[in-house]
């Protein structure tokens, strides 16, 4: 099991170190428009969609990062006082309520819909450029199974450290 | 079933305190009047159940029951929605309402609507008349003054000035007023005098431009949920549709009242009114007009209902002209 | 389940946050059980209406990354450092003074952005690490940090007088410049605040030992100044500039202020491969907590607003029987009420629709009480359970226990209470400049 939970690991920091440096790209792009309207008065047709998209993209496929690295906040007024195995039963616990129904209903809704914006060609409705959407949305589905698969690690490290008697794993 | 309350959920397309919010709650009202109160819609605006460019998708997969909104805003899901609000260069509020119902033009907005797949009922809400083109910082009278300036105009119209060398920018509606006023942007086109009265745009932008080739008219509309539609009683059916048909009238007269007024305030506050040179406005509706042709050439359902609009404007125009005295 | 309960319930659910899990979790997960049990299917297909073509395509939030991304920067550069320093060796006689400097660099930093996330944060990241070298305790520097930050949502340019604006139907212009007034006032006295606390509790903010002050008329500090402070200085003027020149709007000016931070790693010769990497990773971290918040807050208001519990407060609010001022203190109680459960962008769709004709009716400016509404909402960043601006900080230093940032916050909170209320005494602290500037 161990070895399955370092691959998910590597998937989580892998997926989100390479999109980390979308923020770059992200100001790139914007600085590149900025100075095309401002300077040349040639503003793009695509500075819009680009930077809500690649927003989009780049927070989403950060999501199973943070949780890897324990970055999503939590109220601690209670937990901060639970054993190292309390904090475990309670955080089992809670993925099984609070994480995973809600996760699988988001993920499978939002598939639902990312497939049906690929099949229908929609496109985006504001700006002249009018990019494909099916893509985008599919990888922001994407970033939601990362997190599921994150939230699996998760729950059997909790539960396995939970259920074991004094010892913890790592 | 005959007492039995029938609630529906609706979304307008602006935020509560805007002109078109107000048309919304008055036919929410007549619905509720009309049907004795069997009926009642339960005003939403904008982005209250979901974002205001989803509310197609919305009804027609049931997440509420009837969206409040024009068309245009679904023209990243079916290319040629806008048509049906206005196309830029064409139809004038009147002979839009002409074509819609006795050009075949109530035909073809269900049709769109079933062809693309959209499970909704589509039923014509109050039009209104002609958009100001643009608020700008300067006067924009011909051709030459549009070159270099940072503009921000919407589809369909913002298609044919990018085709045609005038870049266009495109930047969330609530962010246009402060970015005019800084100077991010020179001019935007933003919506109907008494819409624009009210977010204080006059205060950034000393001229306002006519006339507003890009939206003729603006044409409303409120769509159904199939199933939610067919669920209704026959008689609450027909009640329904004299309903919106007394809103669509009742609120298109009011609503021209108020832009009366709006501009009356403009010129009250030193807003210049800049009538621009019929040679340019003759050049940008040229421009809108062969960019239709072009689109309906590629796109057949496109150049059925642009073909249909041309063909009834040929038949409207020398008649409504012919009729009308030079005032 | 009547909208009623519904409304309790919802309120109720919260406290599965107290179960120590991710927050943003329990509140999605809230959000879809009692849209589900409301709304039935339906509400399923809300669901990525709201996530994806909503809060995840939402232009103005692209500011968030770019701003945090900004601090991150200028943090390991390590100008933010060392600019700290200087500024609190200057100030050595001046108990506090880091925070005073935090503050104000707070109030420069909210005439830059306009949303929440992104002031905060990057506030945060420059200012904590060096309040807590400095021995600062650890509520007053979160405090700081959280009620200064939290000004970028009411100092314009801002999200929030955006989105006001046109659901009361009054000029956004005139609501910018009307929020100028009450944000600075609220700086000025949480500054105000910050004197007097560490006169009477001088350990939470200690000042530096006499040796290690500095003169501010002499050569070196002449010298320490240009070195450390005209890097941000002119970082601020950067960003400053791009905006009110109408360069850039709100959401580029981050961008800009990236490529300025980024620049000064390169003038400072501090920046690396690993260092940028560095920061690139600490903002997705970031970045990513902020906005499954705001996926999850927008499910919770989501399924509130659906549920027709908007509704259920309104008949609450007519049902009392109050008068013209019974009314309007009715509506800022409700404000602050619902501002500890659901987001402001919640509040403002629904409630603003619901009390501003009401109010414009009983013969109330409705630009007064718009603004006396964006100043009250400042509360609802800080007030617990569901407070914004706190669960940022914690993210910035996580070791800080909750308990604690919840009382450093406390005072800050009675002082928005009292701007509030001065707004609404005197109502021209809201009006003069609209005023001044419609006559001009
Ligand atoms: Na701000
Ligand atoms: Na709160």
């Amino acid at each position: 099991m161990e070895k399955v939970l370092g691959v998910i690991d590597a998937i989580s920091e892998w997926t989100g170190k390479l999109s980390s440096f979308l923020i770059a790209i992200l100001t790139l792009v914007i600085c590149y428009d900025i100075i095309v309207r401002y300077v040349f008065s040639s503003p793009t047709a695509w500075g819009y969609d680009v930077t809500y998209m690649i927003y989009g993209v780049y927070a989403m496929l950060g999501m199973a990062y943070c949780d890897k690295m324990k970055g999503h906040v939590r109220m601690d007024l209670i937990y901060s006082n639970l054993s190292e195995r309390g904090k475990a039963w309670m955080d089992a616990i809670c993925y099984l309520i609070l994480f995973f129904p809600a996760l699988i209903v988001i993920t499978y809704k939002c598939g639902d819909h990312s497939i049906w914006a690929l099949l229908a060609g929609e496109r985006s409705s504001g700006s002249v450029w009018r990019p494909y959407l099916g893509p985008f949305k599919l990888l922001i589905t994407f970033g939601f199974l990362l997190l599921i698969l994150q939230g699996v690690a998760g729950f059997l490290r909790s539960l396995a450290t939970a259920l074991k008697e004094g010892r913890r794993i790592s | 079933a005959q007492d039995k309350v029938i609630k529906w959920k609706v979304q307008g397309f602006v935020p509560a305190g805007m002109l078109f919010h107000e048309t919304l709650v008055r036919t929410a009202n007549l619905v509720k009047e009309v049907t004795g109160g069997r009926l009642i819609w339960e005003v939403y605006p904008a982005g209250a159940l979901v974002p205001p460019f989803e509310g197609l998708k919305a009804v027609s997969d049931g997440v509420y029951d009837v969206n409040y909104s024009y068309t245009g805003q679904w023209v990243g899901k079916i290319p040629v929605a806008p048509l049906f609000t206005a196309a830029p260069g064409g139809l004038n509020v009147v002979d839009m309402q002409m074509w819609l119902e006795y050009g075949g033009g109530k035909q073809l907005f269900q049709e769109m609507y079933d062809k693309y797949g959209y499970n909704v009922k589509v039923f014509l809400g109050a039009p209104i008349s002609m958009e100001i083109f643009l608020w700008s910082k300067k006067p924009l009278r011909t051709l030459k003054d549009f070159k270099g300036l940072k503009l921000r105009m919407m589809p369909v119209m913002g298609d044919v000035l990018t085709k045609n060398g005038l870049p266009v920018v495109f930047m969330p509606a609530g962010e246009i007023i402060p970015n005019l006023q800084r100077g991010v942007i020179d001019a935007a086109e933003y919506s109907i005098p008494a819409f624009d009265k009210s977010l204080g745009i006059w205060q950034v932008c000393k001229y306002l431009q006519v006339p507003g080739i890009h939206q003729p008219a603006s044409q409303t509309e409120f769509i159904v949920n199939k199933k939610s539609y067919e669920a209704l009683p026959a008689d609450l059916k027909v009640l329904l549709d004299a309903a919106i048909w007394k809103s669509r009238l009742e609120d298109w007269l009011w609503m021209e009242a108020k832009n009366l007024e709006a501009m009356d305030f403009f010129k009250e506050k030193g807003i210049t009114i800049v009538q621009m040179d019929p040679e340019t406005v003759r050049t940008f509706t040229k421009w809108a007009q062969d960019y239709l042709d072009e689109r309906g050439a590629k796109d057949e359902f496109f150049g059925k209902v642009w073909n249909s609009q041309k063909a009834f404007g040929k038949k409207w125009y020398p008649y409504s002209k012919m009729f009308t005295l030079p005032h | 389940m009547s909208p009623e309960l519904t409304t309790i319930l919802m309120f109720l659910s919260l406290l599965v946050l107290l179960t120590g899990f991710p927050l943003a979790f329990g509140i999605a997960s809230m959000g879809i059980l009692f849209g589900y049990l409301t709304g039935g299917n339906a509400f399923l297909y809300m669901i990525p209406q709201r996530v994806i073509n909503g809060t995840l395509s939402e232009y103005i939030l692209a500011a968030v990354p770019l701003f945090i991304f900004m601090g991150v920067s200028i943090s390991s550069s390590g100008v933010a450092e060392r600019s700290f320093i200087v500024l609190q060796r200057w100030m050595s006689s001046i108990r506090g003074g880091l925070a005073i400097a935090t503050i104000t660099l707070a109030i420069v930093f909210a005439a830059c952005v306009g949303v929440v996330g992104a002031s905060v944060t990057a506030i945060g990241i420059l200012a904590i690490p060096a309040m807590q070298k400095a021995r600062y305790a650890d509520s007053l520097a979160t405090g700081v940090v959280c009620a200064g930050g939290t000004l970028g949502i009411l100092i314009p340019p801002s999200i929030m007088l955006i989105l006001y604006a046109p659901i009361a139907g009054v000029s956004v212009v005139d609501m910018y410049a009307g929020a100028v007034v009450p944000g600075l006032l609220l700086g000025i006295l949480y500054i105000v605040y910050v004197i007097l606390r560490t006169k009477f509790n001088p350990e939470m903010g200690p000042s530096l030992p006499k040796e290690m002050g500095l003169k501010f008329f002499s050569r070196e500090s002449l010298v320490q100044g240009f070195k450390y402070l005209a890097p941000p200085v002119l970082l601020v003027i950067l960003v400053m500039g791009s905006l009110f020149l109408g360069i850039a709007s709100p959401t580029e000016a981050g961008a800009v202020g990236s490529v300025g931070a980024i620049a000064l790693g390169f003038i400072y010769r501090t920046i690396t491969w690993q260092s940028f990497k560095n920061d690139c990773y600490l903002t997705l971290r970031i970045t990513a907590m902020i906005i499954f918040i705001a996926i999850a807050a927008s499910l919770f208001t989501g399924a509130f607003l659906n549920a027709g519990c908007g509704q259920v407060i309104t008949d609450v609010l007519l049902g009392l029987g109050l008068g013209r001022w019974g009314i309007f203190i009715a509506v800022l109680i409700i404000v602050l009420i619902l501002g500890c459960f659901i987001d402001w962008i919640g509040i403002l769709l629904i409630m603003v629709p619901i009390f501003a004709p009401i109010l414009t009716t009983l013969k109330f400016d409705p630009l007064w009480v718009g603004l006396v509404v964006c100043t009250s909402l400042q509360v609802s960043f800080l007030s617990p359970p569901f407070a914004y601006s706190i669960f940022y900080a914690k993210a910035i230093t996580p070791k800080t226990p909750l308990t604690d940032i919840y009382r450093g916050v406390m005072p800050f909170v009675a002082i928005q209470l009292l701007v509030t209320m001065l707004c609404i005494i005197f109502p021209a602290l809201c009006l003069w400049l609209p005023n001044l500037l419609s006559q001009g």
